[in-house]
């Protein structure tokens, strides 16, 4: 999973090359990751006002806006960079449609300009989405419950670094680019997020790993 | 991997949880015993890994989860009347396909089973019975045939002939287990992805009988797409056997629809390919004899969702569904996978409604642009948009096969952005920035329009010279031609390009322009410094129409030089004017009418004979004339309308004598009446209320009655020869209307009574010959709610009462139907205030009370949403007035107080910004005033005295902040 120096990615080329044609193919080769980015990070009470693809369309056009600016010195490859602007677009969405809540208390986030958190609360409408039967429900609910507690009593770089890795499913490359620091302190932050996250696991009254 | 610096633990903990990713089971403990030397801390960290892949996996597969195959657990039978079954190869919807042997006959066959679960409904099997019979009928070389129908056991059956193939759906996905597994296609990102097909049907599985899953794989194998460029399907072979395929499955669409059965459910499982390359449509299991409307009723809704037509969605299918499924079925041979992928209903439904397939060569760059070309014209989203027939289908694509220019247009990228705002009925719901991009696109394609043009003429002019020139005559001259040819073409498409963007703008303004602020709103005459500006708009609206207003600009700009584009240039002045003018901007407004009116004058000299050239220019006058009425120019707008009334005129017989033309006239007429009624009514109330044998006698003057009757003379004759046309209809309850203000000026109240009598009538029957139709709706209630201004002491008569109830009906009613419109909310709120006010003069208080809260709290709504927009502020301020009035003459001073003092601070706040400039110093005023009656009732003098004379400031000197 060794990632080549970005600035050399053979996208970057073809983002030069092509433009916002290329931009296209980019968001489409990327769009089921960066959908499920969108939909961990997109704040529940907006579902069914919002869908993932209309955040990617905004999205897109933000991201022709900005790719002048991005290929004048790409800092990042063009996947963590297309992630960021779909963050930035998300704050613009969440903005948009929860003005009024905006300071209802949510958290505060790991980095600045790092997007909206994935709250637990999105986390767990992750798992009442489709539900077939009252039962399956409750034992969703019980490991999302779980899950959330865990991270939620930890602090927040863990818990971001976590998200990432598991939820977002980057490659620790990716991890250490967007939160801006080298590989290998990476590589130790998620080890010990892991660490932690246990610990707060087993600080659980009763809890069943296997569920 | 061989990172130094990656933890060991890390790479294998990587490991693990891409094996999760994959659907892969592995367990902590055969890590910890393949790796004793990390076994503790794998033990540690692993189970929580495992916790956290399993929560993300589950949403993964809750996404992309199809539901079993409804008969999976059905028992198969042995034999069926004459056929022995041997197995099962596939199963639909609807029922099950078996291979099986005619017995007596000693041939193979398939055989379609209804489900059982199915045929427990009578409704199903006679769907069954009738679709085998429809299907049997059908007898052409790309459809499967269909041999008999029968009952047996219980079982309901149908039998087909046996096709050696294998259905398109199989091709795509092992086209693709093929390429993913080869040595070069192994995704890059994804370690080691499972080759799995990307997406499959029930019928696809139970076929092929094994099961697949489809988590994260399926973006790996997405992300190699790109990547694998030459490697899938470039070969222009290809793409032809594509094409061949989709001739062979249009011919069969044409051929059935020309029997007037519908497919319903064509989708790659459904066609079938042989040894042969023949395609063969199968399972017309869902058609429908067209004729038959007996099962319509039940609106169910059938097919396949994933490549169902938007209006079949609705219940609704017709021949052109069939050409759009076919066109998605293409789609998804050359893209190697769906155009919709969305696994959920409603996000598919949603996607397949609202949304836009990705360009085909965006997904397969090799694709030849002319076969994207008919694949995104089968599959429009809008049938109209579609080919007429699977017919006219086919021979696009044999045209494309045998490499002849093909008849169906590209789509523009501003096409595009015109369809998709069209489908959101509100223009609010135009993003700004799709906005900005659809007017991006159409300057690039008027320069683009412009350059070509010039290379036309430069190519026309080497023509010319080639001709001239005896020496090197041939030669040169077929080059010339050619490259004139090729021009040509070039400058036909940019043309088109051209009057395709503008036409989508156009759309978007008329929008605008289509919808008015109600007449029955007239703020008092202490607001006049505020009527320069008034504009319904809302302030999301408003920013869009100046964006809009930027790009004619730059495009009158632009233009202005090149001589060929003058009618578009008049055009495009005009709609700055009609833009300028919904913005409330009405000088500006007018300057722009006449730079367009007088550049169709000069346009006329050449054009005499052009009729859509003269009502421009009649439309132009009439616009400019109206702006300039709103800007209270009353003479220069009586004007504008005469020189249009007079070049109607002048125009000889059998051109005047045509109907659009006399529809002009009637127009034109209609609102000369309406200026110059409205210029009588200012007269009058400059000059104070009427008193009895004062100078003239309560009629209309002649001049204006006789412009009213020839009005009323032209569209009578117009509605003789077509008595149910709308507009016609509209434009004489217009004409009745307009010559109300006159009637009231003049106290001619039997006129007024008739005039109002007479627009009503007519609103209500078009109101019911089209009950959906808002505008007429919006009209009647407009006309009704033209009655007089109850002052605080006279209540209004009876009739007007009862006029203005029915007009809240209505307007509620649209408001609620749409309560993003600002005109229909003002409408409601103009109304209640009315009727408020009436009962607050006829002393029926709480009712006073209850219209006038609702109309204040319809106008804040309309002011938290727009709150730069002068109009509904001043309306919000003067019912929060009307309402402390009423709250003080009931003896609640304490309310009063705080709504005034409120509502002070809010108009005030709106009068320190930039839009709020020309907000009323005199309503501010009498705020202050009615807030120091209150405070004297209160007992408290001082701050009584202090409201005043804050009242009295303002009265003197009102541009004071």
């Amino acid at each position: 999973m060794t990632m080549a120096d970005p600035t050399s990615d053979s996208s970057i080329t073809r983002l030069r090359e092509a433009g916002p044609q290329a931009l296209a193919e980019a968001l489409s080769l990327y769009a089921e990751r960066l959908e499920r980015i969108i939909d961990l990070r997109l704040d529940p009470r907006l579902s069914g006002r919002v869908d993932a693809s209309d955040v990617l369309q905004e999205a897109y056009i933000e991201a022709c806006k900005r790719l002048p600016r991005y290929l004048a010195q790409p800092r990042v490859s063009v996947f963590v960079w297309l992630r960021g602007v779909i963050l930035d677009t998300l704050i613009h969405v969440h903005r948009r449609h929860l003005a009024d809540m905006r300071h209802a208390g949510r958290d505060v986030s790991l980095h600045a300009g790092a997007g909206p958190q994935a709250s637990s609360v999105s986390m767990a409408s992750w798992l009442v989405g489709d539900l077939t039967s009252p039962s399956q429900a409750a034992i969703r609910d019980e490991t999302a419950r779980k899950i959330e507690q865990v991270l939620a009593t930890m602090d927040e770089i863990d818990r971001e670094v976590l998200i990432l890795r598991h939820f977002e499913q980057l490659s620790n490359d990716e991890v250490a680019s967007v939160i801006g620091v080298k590989k290998a302190a990476a590589s130790r932050r998620y080890m010990r997020a892991l660490a932690r996250f246990r610990e707060a696991l087993e600080n659980l009254p009763r809890c069943d790993l296997e569920a | 991997m061989d990172d130094p610096d990656h933890d060991p633990l890390e790479r294998l903990a990587d490991e693990f949880a891409e094996r999760l990713r994959r659907g892969e089971t592995p367990t902590v403990a055969e890590y910890a015993e393949a790796h004793p030397e990390l076994a503790d801390e794998i033990r540690d960290v692993f189970p929580s890994i495992q916790m956290m892949e399993q929560l993300a996996l589950r949403r993964q597969q809750q996404r992309t989860a199809n539901q079993s195959p409804p008969g999976a657990a059905v028992s198969d039978p042995e034999r069926l009347g004459d056929y022995r079954i041997l197995r099962r190869i596939g199963q639909g919807g609807m029922g099950i396909v078996y291979e099986a042997i005619h017995e007596s006959l000693g041939r193979h066959v398939a055989v379609k089973v209804l489900l059982p679960q199915l045929a427990v409904s009578e409704q199903h099997v006679a769907r069954f019975v009738r679709e085998a019979q429809a299907a049997a009928r059908l007898h052409h070389t790309n459809i499967v045939p269909v041999f008999g129908v029968g009952q047996d056991q219980g079982y309901h059956y149908y039998v087909m002939q046996l096709i050696a193939g294998q259905g398109l759906d199989l091709a795509v996905a092992r086209k693709k287990i093929g390429s993913e597994t080869g040595p070069h296609t192994r995704c890059a990102r994804v370690s080691d992805p499972a080759p799995v097909p990307s997406d499959q049907s029930p019928e696809t599985r139970e076929t092929c009988g094994r099961s697949f899953r489809r988590g994260r794989e399926t973006f790996a194998e997405r992300g190699t797409f790109a990547d694998r460029g030459p490697r899938y399907g470039h070969s222009d072979n290809e793409w032809l056997a594509v094409a061949r395929i989709g001739v062979q499955a249009a011919e069969a669409l044409a051929y059935a629809h020309a029997q007037g059965t519908l497919h319903r459910d064509i989708k790659p499982a459904n066609l079938l390919l042989d040894s042969q390359g023949v395609v063969w449509v199968a399972d017309f299991g869902l058609a429908k004899v067209l004729d038959d409307v007996s099962l319509s009723h039940s609106g169910s809704i059938l097919g396949t969702l994933r490549y169902m037509a938007p209006e079949q969605l609705h219940g609704q299918a017709e021949a052109r569904s069939d050409i759009y499924s076919l066109g998605l079925t293409l789609y998804e041979l050359l893209a190697g996978r769906p155009a919709f992928e969305e696994t959920v209903p409603s996000s598919l439904i949603q996607k397949i409604t609202q949304g836009e397939a990705m360009p085909l060569r965006q997904v397969q760059p090799g694709v030849p642009r002319d076969l994207e070309t008919i694949v995104a014209k089968a599959a429009a989203r809008e049938a109209g948009h579609r080919y007429a027939s699977a017919s006219e289908l086919a021979d696009d694509l044999r045209r494309f096969v045998n490499d002849l220019p093909i008849h169906a247009r590209r789509v523009t990228a501003a096409e595009r952005v015109w369809r998709w705002s069209r489908r959101n009925p509100l223009l609010a719901a135009l993003s700004a920035s799709s906005i900005v991009l659809l007017l991006a696109i159409t300057l690039l394609s008027s320069l683009g329009y412009v350059q070509v043009r010039h290379a036309y003429d430069q190519a026309d002019q080497a023509l010319g010279q080639a001709r001239r020139s005896e020496a090197n005559a041939v030669a040169a001259a077929r080059q010339a031609e050619q490259e004139r040819q090729r021009t040509q073409r070039e400058y036909e498409r940019a043309d088109a390009n051209l009057a395709v963007a503008l036409a989508a703008l156009d759309e978007i303004s008329d929008r605008l322009a289509s919808r008015p602020l109600p007449e029955s709103v007239r703020l008092g005459s202490d607001d006049a410094s505020g009527q320069q500006t008034l504009s319904g708009l809302s302030d999301v609206d408003a920013e869009t129409v100046q964006s809009l207003l930027r790009f004619y600009d730059q495009f009158a700009s632009q233009n202005a030089a090149g001589a060929s584009v003058d009618f578009a240039t008049a055009r495009v002045q005009r709609r700055i004017g009609d833009i300028r003018a919904r913005l409330g901007h009405y000088d500006q407004a007018v300057s722009a009418y006449q730079q367009a009116w007088s550049a169709a004058g000069k346009l006329r000299n050449t054009r005499p004979a052009d009729v859509d050239l003269l009502r421009f220019e009649v439309q132009t006058g009439n616009a400019c004339g109206a702006a300039l009425l709103k800007s209270g120019d009353f003479q220069r707008a009586i004007e504008m309308h005469r020189q249009a009334q007079e070049l109607l005129a002048a125009q000889a017989s059998p051109l005047a004598d045509r109907p659009e033309l006399r529809y002009e006239q009637a127009l034109t007429l209609q609102a000369l009446v309406q200026a110059r009624s409205a210029a009588l009514l200012d007269q009058q109330n400059r000059r104070g209320p009427r008193r009895p044998g004062q100078d003239s006698p309560p009629v209309v003057p002649p001049e204006i009655e006789q412009e009213f009757q020839r009005a009323i003379q032209v569209l009578d004759n117009l509605l003789q020869a077509a008595p149910e046309d709308a507009d016609y209809l509209l434009a004489l309850a217009r004409c009745h209307r307009s010559i109300l203000p006159a009637a009231w000026a003049n106290g001619d109240r039997a006129k007024a009574t008739a005039a109002k009598q007479q627009a009503i009538a007519v609103l209500q029957k078009l109101a019911e010959r089209k009950p959906d139709d808002l505008t007429i709706q919006f009209e009647w209630a407009d006309t009704l709610a033209m009655t007089g201004q109850a002052d605080s002491r006279t209540p209004l008569p009876e009739s007007d009462v009862a006029d203005l109830q029915q007009a809240l009906k209505l307007a509620t009613g649209l408001h609620e139907k749409c309560p993003t419109a600002p005109e229909y909310a003002l409408l409601q709120a103009n109304v209640q205030q009315k009727l408020g006010m009436h009962c607050l003069a006829a002393k029926q208080w709480s009712e006073a009370q209850g219209q006038l809260t609702n109309a204040a709290s319809v106008l804040e709504r309309l002011v938290a949403t727009s709150p730069n927009n002068l109009l509904f502020q001043t309306s919000l301020a003067r019912v929060r007035w009307e309402l402390a009035d009423s709250l003080r003459r009931q003896g609640s001073l304490a309310p009063a107080r705080g709504l005034l003092e409120k509502a002070i601070a809010e108009y005030d706040a709106f009068r320190g910004t930039e839009a709020g400039r020309r907000a009323s110093a005199g309503l501010l005023a009498g705020l202050y005033r009615e807030l120091a009656r209150v405070l004297e009732q209160l007992g408290e003098k001082q701050l009584a005295l202090g409201a005043s004379e804050t009242a009295d400031r303002l009265r003197d000197r009102p541009n004071e902040h």
